[in-house]
């Protein structure tokens, strides 16, 4: 379980939010939605580890986050993955960062790098674009390869910034079942959006919390059909 | 990612230009590691001095070939000489001739008038106004000696030039050292640089950068420690293949394989034992100056 603990942040307008407390049980999905500057990517790099918030603590499995040891936060990223708005990866290809990706989730070996890597390109809509540049990519192929290579590990907690914005409506579709499958795997996730589209095939779970600026929504992990509208 | 991958991570994600760089280091422990061999085994210019500093021992003239060499054997039995070359009166001659040229009727009065003589070379290291005093100390009591010339008048001044000029090669080794390990320095830092946004990746997926940093330190210290080695040695066999091809060059250099022996081996060790410490520390160095830093921290 992830735990937000009585959380506080200070955002250049003032106070964003203080005394937020929340809880991200295995296998929940969860949107994060509000207007621009409202705190919601600063949530998210709180989560991951990026930033400590001015008050509070992130707590998984009840092991706190940033008032633990100096080991805490790279165990945490370790079981972590962020797909965030940009990613600083010079000139490398996707297959270069699939390559770091091995490397970071213990050195996969290569024949079996390049079957998950071909698989995961498969599902996002990217097949055979391991030999591209990353930058030369579209905004939405980015995002989709991004998210492709924070999948590699498997991180049990999942964050999004933007995903439906960067990847486009049309593959809310493929992201929303992924969310699922992802979900029934016991993986939490979490993303952050302006809005979510009104058609979006996960349904609310019940009315959003409202927290300061914007609103946590829980939705339904279970198949489109046995979503609530 | 475990301790032992972190080790090689540079050469996981930048193999072909660490490769490179690798191959300019392996150039530089060889000539670092060559002049290191050189000095050891001339012992700085002592070798090359001792080679041409020699203390003569005149005989008298009624001394016999064989009283000769007695006295000779009695010479080389003493600490601080290196070799005793005995010339009878009869080289002697031939060497006086061979000098002067038309003086064969000097001989033609009363036989042989150039006496034998000995020639003394004394150790490398015990070239000293100290020792040579002792040799003619040693030699000029015996009757049968007529004069010892050790030049001891120049010597002082001779000894003092020597110590300086090791001193200066000396210094020269720390400089080529220091060269190294500044070059080493630099090109780790370029290499961090080039690899910061690689690292940043792994520190977002919980890749301690702490681990990062002495992993790779430690994969250098590691190679440096590998490359040392054979670098040295392939040295020590071209100077040794030197010396047997050029004669003269074996007078100022003595037997590489005598550092082996000697009691200069050490410092070949902690030489060995100093390069991969100073590469792990060059590679620290490098990381601080790339500036990287977690995000997250």
């Amino acid at each position: 379980m992830l735990e937000l603990f009585r959380i506080g942040m200070i955002g250049r307008a003032g106070t964003l939010f203080d005394g937020f407390d929340a809880a991200f049980r295995d296998g929940d999905v969860w949107a994060v939605t509000g207007p621009p500057s409202s705190g919601k990517s600063r949530l998210l790099g709180v989560l991951h580890g990026e930033g400590k918030p001015d008050a509070g603590d992130v707590m998984l499995d009840g092991v706190p986050l940033y008032r633990g040891t100096s080991e805490s936060v790279p165990r945490f990223r370790r079981v972590s993955g962020i797909v965030g708005e940009a990613l600083d990866v010079g000139t490398h290809t996707v297959g270069d960062l699939f390559r770091l990706a091995s490397l970071a989730a213990g050195d996969v070996p290569e024949s079996e790098r390049k079957a998950r890597e071909a698989a995961l390109l498969s599902m996002v809509g990217l097949p055979g674009s391991a030999g591209f540049v990353f930058r030369s990519l579209s905004l939405s192929e980015q995002a989709r390869a991004a998210l492709a290579i924070e999948l590699f590990r498997g991180p049990r907690v999942l964050l999004l910034d933007a995903p439906i914005a960067r990847i486009g409506k049309e593959w809310t579709e493929m992201l929303s079942a992924l969310f699922r499958a992802l979900a029934r795997e016991g993986r939490i996730i979490v993303f952050a959006e302006r809005e979510l589209p009104p058609l979006f095939p996960m349904k609310p779970v019940t009315e959003g919390t409202r927290c300061g600026p914007f609103l946590l929504t829980q939705l339904m992990a279970g198949s489109p059909g046995e979503a609530v509208g | 990612m475990n301790k032992v991958s972190l080790i090689w991570i540079d050469w996981k994600l930048a193999g072909k230009s660490l490769a490179r760089e690798w191959l300019n280091r392996f150039v530089m422990f060889f000539l670092v590691g060559g002049f290191l061999l050189t000095m050891l085994a001339g012992k700085g210019v002592n070798r090359f001095l001792s080679e041409q500093w020699v203390v003569n021992a005149v005989l008298r003239l009624n001394v016999s070939a064989a009283e000769g060499v007695g006295i000779a054997a009695k010479a080389r039995k003493m600490a601080a000489v290196r070799s005793v070359v005995y010339k009878d009166p009869e080289a002697a001659w031939s060497e006086f001739l061979a000098d002067y040229p038309g003086l064969e009727s000097l001989r033609l009065e009363g036989g042989n008038p150039v006496p034998g003589y000995l020639q003394i070379r004394l150790l490398p290291e015990r070239l000293t106004a100290e020792d040579i005093a002792a040799v003619e100390n040693a030699l000029k009591p015996l009757p049968q000696v007529e004069k010892v010339f050790t030049g001891a008048k120049t010597l002082p001044r001779l000894l003092r030039v020597r110590e300086w000029v090791n001193l200066a090669l000396w210094g020269f080794f720390l400089l080529l050292s220091v060269l190294l390990f500044s070059v080493c320095a630099m090109q780790e830092a370029s290499r961090a640089r080039a690899l910061r946004s690689d690292f940043g990746f792994l520190a977002d997926r919980g890749i301690s950068p702490a681990a990062i940093m002495t992993g790779r330190a430690a994969g250098s210290a590691l190679v440096a420690g590998l490359l040392a080695l054979p670098a040295t040695g392939a040295a020590g066999m071209v100077i040794s293949a030197a010396t047997v091809r050029f004669p003269a060059l074996a007078s100022i250099l003595g037997p590489v394989e005598g550092v082996v022996r000697s009691g200069a081996f050490p410092f070949v060790v902690l030489y060995l034992a100093t390069v991969p410490c100073l590469i792990f520390v060059a590679s620290l160095y490098g990381w601080r100056a790339s500036k990287f830093h977690n995000p997250g921290k």
